[in-house]
Order: C-alpha cells, then sequence, then structure tokens
C-alpha cells in the first residue's frame, strides 16, 4: 500500500471491504469502490442529473463537505474550509451584508447557500447578492428549494485548495448564466479579478478596498481585514 | 468525513501529493478493473473499463497502428494499457500511440517511460466528454508529441493536432492519412466507426 493511500482504503477496512467484497462467479473479487478521504479533496465524480431531493439529500449525508454539480452532472466534492479561509469569507459576508442592508434594493446570502443555474448546475458561491425583484418574480413552489435563478452579484474567495484554472472557469459560468458583476478573491497573492459581461477579467494587486459597480454600485469591500483577518 | 465512489461515478478525480512511479503502479495493481491517469496538477483520474464496442474499436486502431508499424520499422506500437509520464508531471495512457524506437533508453525496459509518444491517438467513448480528450491531445502536443488525432464515432469526425498549434477537423471521413513522423500511415475510419463491418 502506497504511504499516500488513506487508511479507508487499505484492505481490511470495515466500509471498504464490505463495499468491494462482491464476489463474482468465478470467486474474483470485483473492487471498483473507493473510499477517499479529506486529505483526497476536492475530487469529482460522475453522477449524472440529480433532482434537488436527491441533491439535498447527498449534502445532509455529509454535512462536513461542501458539494456542488456541474452543468455536465459531475458531482464536486470540497473539503471544510481551512480555519484562516473561514475568518476570511465572514469578513466579506459581513460587509456584503452590512452594506445590503443599509441599501435595501437586494439580499445578500453566506457560502452555504445552494443556487440552481439556468445551465443546470447547482452552485454554492463564496458571498452573493440579489436584487429583491428577482425573488420576488420566482415561482412561489421554489421558493422552499435551491432558487432556480442566478445571482446579479458573485464573490468567490480562493481557499489553499482551490485551484485558479477551476476557479476562473467558475467565475465565467457565473457571468454566462446571468451574473452581472463577479469578483475572484486571492487573499495570499493579495490580488483580485474582476469579472465583467462582454469583457476580459480586470487583476487587481494590493489594492487595499474594492468598490462596486453595476448591480452593487455603492458597496465598498475593505480589503484590509480580508487580507488579514488580525489586523485591527 | 470518508466519501464512497461507486462504479456508477466513474470517471471521477480526486486530489493526490506528489508520487512516485512505484506509488502509483502499486495503486493501478490494487485495482487490475480501473484505469488510472494523474493531471500535472496532481490530480488522479478512476476511469471504468471502456465499453465492450469502444474496446473494439481501440482494438482495430491498434492492430492497423500496429501493422504498419511493423512495415515502416523504424518505431513501436503501444496499446491504451501502456503508461507513460510526460514532460510535465502528468500519468497518460493514450488509447494508441507510436514511438520511434531510436528514443528508447535501456532503463526503459522496465517502469513507465519519461517522454510523450511521437504519434498519439484518442478515441471517444460513449462516456467521453469532449472538452477534457481536447484538453489532453493539447498536452501530448505541448510536452512533444508531433501529432494526435482525436476519433469521435459519434460524429465520424477527426481532430488533428499539429506542432504548429493548430487543430483541423474533419467530419464525416472515412480515411485519415498520417503525416510527420508517421507518414504513409492510413487508418481506414470505416472499420472503427463500424467494428461489425468488414
Amino acid at each position: 500500500m502506497p504511504s499516500f493511500w488513506p487508511q479507508a482504503l487499505a484492505a481490511g477496512s470495515a466500509e471498504t471491504e464490505t463495499l468491494t467484497a462482491r464476489k463474482s462467479a468465478d470467486g474474483y473479487t470485483v473492487s471498483m469502490a473507493f473510499v477517499i478521504d479529506e486529505t483526497h479533496l476536492p475530487a469529482v465524480l460522475t453522477v449524472g442529473p440529480m433532482s434537488d431531493e436527491a441533491f439535498a439529500q447527498l449534502c445532509a449525508e455529509h454535512p462536513d463537505l461542501s458539494l456542488e454539480m456541474s452543468a455536465h452532472g459531475e458531482l464536486i466534492i470540497m473539503p471544510l474550509t481551512y480555519t484562516w479561509t473561514g475568518a476570511r469569507n465572514n469578513e466579506i459576508s459581513a460587509q456584503l451584508r452590512n452594506w445590503a442592508r443599509q441599501d435595501k434594493r437586494g439580499v445578500a446570502f453566506d457560502p452555504s447557500t445552494g443556487w440552481l443555474l439556468p445551465n443546470s448546475a447547482r452552485r454554492s458561491p463564496d458571498a452573493a447578492w440579489i436584487f429583491k425583484q428577482r425573488i420576488q418574480d420566482l415561482d412561489p413552489t421554489a421558493f422552499s428549494r435551491f432558487w432556480p435563478v442566478c445571482p446579479s452579484f458573485v464573490i468567490e474567495l480562493r481557499s489553499q485548495t482551490d485551484k485558479i484554472r477551476v476557479l476562473r472557469e467558475k467565475m465565467e459560468e457565473w457571468l454566462a448564466n446571468g451574473a452581472q458583476l463577479a469578483w475572484l478573491i486571492d487573499a495570499e497573492a493579495r490580488t483580485v479579478e474582476i469579472y465583467r459581461p462582454g469583457h476580459e477579467a480586470e487583476t487587481r494587486t494590493g489594492a487595499s478596498s474594492l468598490a462596486g459597480e453595476g448591480p452593487v454600485a455603492g458597496f465598498v469591500l475593505d480589503l484590509i481585514p480580508v487580507w488579514d483577518p488580525l489586523a485591527d | 468525513m470518508p466519501f464512497l465512489i461507486q462504479d456508477g461515478q466513474l470517471p471521477a478525480t480526486f486530489t493526490a501529493g506528489p508520487m512516485t512511479d512505484d506509488d502509483f503502479a502499486a495503486l493501478c495493481a490494487d485495482h487490475p478493473d480501473l484505469s488510472f491517469e494523474m493531471t500535472a496538477e496532481g490530480e488522479i483520474i478512476i476511469m471504468a473499463p471502456a465499453y465492450s464496442f469502444t474496446a473494439a474499436r481501440n482494438a482495430k486502431i491498434c492492430a492497423a497502428l500496429y501493422n504498419w508499424a511493423e512495415k515502416d520499422g523504424r518505431g513501436i506500437t503501444f496499446d491504451s494499457s501502456a503508461g507513460f509520464v510526460l514532460p510535465n508531471g502528468a500519468r497518460r495512457s493514450p488509447d494508441a500511440c507510436w514511438l520511434l524506437t531510436s528514443r528508447f533508453a535501456p532503463e526503459d525496459r522496465k517502469g513507465f517511460m519519461h517522454l510523450c509518444p511521437d504519434f498519439v491517438i484518442e478515441l471517444r467513448s460513449d462516456t467521453d466528454r469532449l472538452n477534457p480528450l481536447q484538453r489532453k491531445l493539447q498536452e501530448y502536443l505541448a510536452n512533444g508529441a508531433q501529432l494526435g488525432w482525436l476519433l469521435d464515432p459519434e460524429t465520424e469526425s477527426v481532430e488533428i493536432y499539429r506542432p504548429d498549434g493548430h487543430m483541423e477537423r474533419i467530419a464525416g471521413t472515412t480515411r485519415v492519412e498520417g503525416e510527420g513522423p508517421v507518414a504513409g500511415f492510413v487508418l481506414e475510419l470505416a472499420r472503427v466507426w463500424n467494428p461489425l463491418g468488414k
């Protein structure tokens, strides 16, 4: 067994054993089931279309993981956020929420929120904001489920386990599905990428604040506590 | 927090750290029913066995390439079970490939060869998405392949990847001609599109 391999995969692990010990007629053990642990996340599985209920059920069975689904029917399994990233994310969520309450035109959402995009992906951005009117336009039967709508404004915060290529594809997906503005924040690099419909992404490095525009004109994100949550 | 991946959920990818060739070979040996690749970014891709019809198509391709290579004499053909470690660190197994014999080093007789084959063919299966396959072909070319073909039985089309970075797509064709390293090789595609034909 190679040293990198998670304990759960070692022969004899109870869970693996029951799932893989399916003997075929000639006694050969079929071992196509895998158990991966948190050190091997993110992981992507091909699962095909799922109902909202099936997806919500899967999320409920794995409360420690964050799950998304791509438009191609891939299930994306993400690990718990590292602690430092959580402090940064909370700072972003709080600033957006405080501004949204004063501005009154829209509502802010935290990173646990699931959205059903027009391309059928189920995504969960690190922070999001949407016009109240777009919520009021929703079919009331969709209200208690994943909303089938794309937020007007999205923020993604890069964590240590996020690949920048994957995040950039996600940002393009937000715009393609109707977001009017999206920010990709890389706190380690102190860099922000600004995504606007129909334009190349604009990169800013080392800024101490970032001004909203379009749907969130008037919002100003103070980046100092995002770069360093210990800052006074 | 363990998460179960079942065979109906493949292909799947998970994140692994750097691995030695021996580690990777041990992983493959532990799961003889599955095939594995590793991206340059350290993701391991777990693939289910090919559907039978796809494998029949692949056998036609490998046989045609083998027959040509034997006559040609300059190189050697590999089937889809061969693993290569590309210069960018990715571990890949093309569906069929060909390599100049002169590129063999004595130490290559054991273990994975650390190079990119000169000519690579990928065959799209029913479960393959086109985008990842196209990226794979681009990766082979970026890592030194002189020619790459992506065969798509669904549309009966061929995408030809050349080292200048350009891709040429020929739809609805029944043959494709080799060039560059495999000039002279001709693949009759009617037998690939329909392995049941004569």
